[in-house]
């Protein structure tokens, strides 16, 4: 398997009034062809700055200012305007978790999918809109050719997301970005938009990133997975290995803190404290205040050096327990 | 549990009225809470679960006096709260209290924590100054807050601390029922763990009675003891907890409970799929509310609303596959 989205050392800050904020802080991820990589955190985690990065999509005071993105060996971080435009959309596609806010409300969600088409693709104006009446059909749009005309405020929030979906596969792109795709959504609708995701990115061997804060959703859908801590990528492994023999502390208290479905645990495990702030960030390891691993093995290493990401059997990890260990 | 209920609901509606036109004439009424009966135990944790529209807060806020009564009862500790002054409501109402969803957005923030806290006792000029702020400060130990961060603004805290002041808030009552409005579901994974066990301590130190209203089903397994399951206004589904969830009956139980994700990648399964959206409450067809979405839809649904069929013991689903059973 080629990489097909390689990011290297992501380093995306904020400049805000009370200092420089780290938002990603040296990010590693590989995209492969037709995989799914989940990408979990919780809020604060720098995960849907990372994604919006690949994209270039970050607005001011947001900036990256070191490392290197490549899609199919192209830097995307030196392209011009004109290339940009072709990679989003045409190669590269996103979906956002509150997909009302991001379709157009005053043209018709047809005309949305035929625009694009037409923009990029040389096709005419009847062929544009077949195209999207079928995709609406794909995506599971009932009565498509008269949803045609219709307007984002006459849809659910399920429907939106589907029409979020097939403007984003419109162009068949090689890999979809999809931001906390069913975060907004009821359970039941949300098994439905896992479904569709899964055959669509299958049937047409789009790779997916997944950005979510639910390890449900990974464990559904991902392939690998990065699990992210303050900005940084504290563990990187397939999904098997990461549900059955987590390494990083922080994944383990994750995974431990879930409640799960027929447990009925009397008690849940929580990880104590909170994530820190950009401002008071800890100096070495940035779990290491919440660390249990770190406090029953009384090391002293994890508040004074920042601990690497270290290549293991299965992945990659970031602690200093694990380090000792091997 | 033979013991009178704490809290009894009998047939409870309450509905919005649909305007339109110039004179903003009533055209319909949208059904938000819709003939609503069951009782909660003084001590026990009742589950109150629905997907987004199906009414699970208006039916809180009803329950609080919040909203009005269409029709029904709702008694308190055997008094009916309905047609009640609203003077007599209001100190009624420190032994029933609520937790909100989003801490940011119940915290008033312009206002110091300690006196949000304190708020309640003010009103019902409960013990002097002195003992009000005791009593706080009492309070932010309990929730696990450091009492000297009461002069501070919700600003300065995280998600999960300003959740644990809006528990404090609603606890300094001493409150006997308090009902949680999907209190974990704006928090992150890591702290809502840490709220889930705090109110499981606090129900048991306090003794309290909850009503917990939440859309995950896996945070209401771990917390309740019995469950009622709501769609388009509508209780379909009460059983004690176990009951529930190794044999739900309803078709709209299964499926909510079909579609929460796996809990690892071995359990990855293929689903039978609810079709189609929650439908719009107002002018719905008659018959059962869940006909258009129900997998096994008979004729007879589309005809009559079922009643409630009680089956075994304390499992009670509205649906008339049941009938039979």
């Amino acid at each position: 398997m080629t990489a097909l989205l390689e990011i290297e050392n992501l380093q995306t800050h904020f400049k805000t009034e009370g200092g420089v904020v780290r938002a990603v802080d040296g990010v590693d991820l590989k995209v492969n062809e037709g995989e799914v990589l989940g990408i979990v955190g919780e809020s604060g985690s720098g995960k849907t700055v990372t994604a919006l990065s690949a994209l270039r999509l970050v607005d001011e005071p947001g900036k990256i200012v070191g490392g290197s993105i490549r899609y199919d060996g192209r830097d995307v971080l030196s392209m011009n305007k004109k290339e940009l435009t072709q990679l989003r959309g045409d190669r590269i596609s996103m979906i956002f978790q509150q997909p009302r806010v991001c379709l157009n409300p005053v043209i018709s969600i047809g005309r949305q999918i035929t625009e694009l088409l037409k923009q990029h693709r040389d096709i005419s104006s009847k062929e544009a809109r077949n195209t999207a009446i079928s995709l609406l059909n794909s995506v599971g749009i009932p009565d498509a050719e008269k949803r045609f005309s219709a307007y984002a405020h006459e849809l659910s929030g399920g429907q939106a997301q589907r029409v979020m979906i097939a403007i984003a596969l419109a162009l068949k792109p090689r890999v979809l970005i999809a931001d906390e795709p069913t975060t907004a959504l009821d359970v039941t609708i949300q098994a439905q938009i896992i479904e569709l995701l899964r055959e669509l990115c299958r049937e047409m061997g789009t790779a997916l990133v997944l950005v979510t804060h639910d390890l449900g959703v990974v464990a559904e859908l991902a392939d690998r997975v990065a699990v992210m801590y303050a900005g940084q990528v504290v563990e990187e492994t397939d999904v098997e290995t990461l549900f059955s023999n987590p390494q990083h502390p922080y994944t383990q208290g994750l995974l431990s803190s879930m409640p799960v479905l027929g447990q009925r645990a009397e008690r849940l495990t929580a990880i104590p404290g909170t994530v820190p702030k950009p401002s008071d960030m800890p100096p070495a390891c940035r779990f290491a205040p919440r660390c249990k691993t770190r406090i029953s093995l009384g090391m002293d290493i994890c508040n004074q050096e920042p601990p690497q990401l270290l290549r293991t059997a299965k992945g990659s990890v970031r602690c200093w327990a694990i380090e000792g260990a091997s | 549990m033979t013991s009178q209920p704490l809290l009894s609901l009998r047939g409870l509606s309450a509905y919005f009225p649909i305007k339109s036109g110039l004179m903003q004439k009533t055209t319909g009424w949208i059904k938000a809470v819709d003939d609503i009966t069951f009782d909660v135990k003084p001590g026990e944790t009742l589950g109150l679960v629905g997907e987004s529209g199906c009414g699970k807060t208006t039916l809180s806020r009803t329950i609080l006096g919040l909203r009005a009564v269409q029709s029904g009862s709702i008694r308190f500790d055997g008094e009916d709260l309905t047609g009640m002054s609203l003077r007599d409501l209001v100190s009624k109402r420190r032994d029933m209290q609520l937790i909100f969803q989003d801490p940011n957005a119940s915290l008033d923030p312009k206002r110091r924590v300690g006196a949000t806290v304190r708020a309640g006792l003010d009103i019902h000029r409960i013990g002097t100054v002195r003992e009000r702020d005791e009593r706080v400060a009492e309070m932010f130990a309990r929730v696990g807050l450091d009492p000297s961060l009461r002069n501070r603004f919700p600003h300065e805290f995280s998600g999960g601390q300003r959740q644990r002041i809006g528990i404090a808030r609603a606890l300094i009552m001493k409150p006997r029922f308090v009902i949680c409005d999907e209190p974990v579901s704006a928090l992150d994974v890591s702290v809502q763990s840490q709220v889930l066990n705090l109110l499981k301590d606090l129900q048991e130190e306090l003794n309290l009675t909850y009503l917990f209203v939440a859309h995950n089903l896996a945070v209401v397994e771990h917390m309740v003891d019995r469950v009622a399951v709501m769609y388009l206004g509508r209780i379909v589904e009460l059983a004690d907890r176990d009951e529930l969830f190794d044999r739900p009956q309803h078709p709209y139980t299964k499926a909510l409970i079909d579609a929460i994700p796996a809990a690892t990648p071995a359990n990855r399964r293929h689903r039978a799929l609810l079709k189609g959206d929650i439908p719009s409450p107002a002018n719905l067809p008659p018959g059962c509310p869940f006909q258009a979405r129900c997998p096994s839809v008979m004729s007879k649904c589309k005809e009559k609303m079922p009643p409630d069929f009680v089956t075994g013991g304390n499992h009670r689903v509205a649906c008339w596959l049941a009938e039979d059973t």
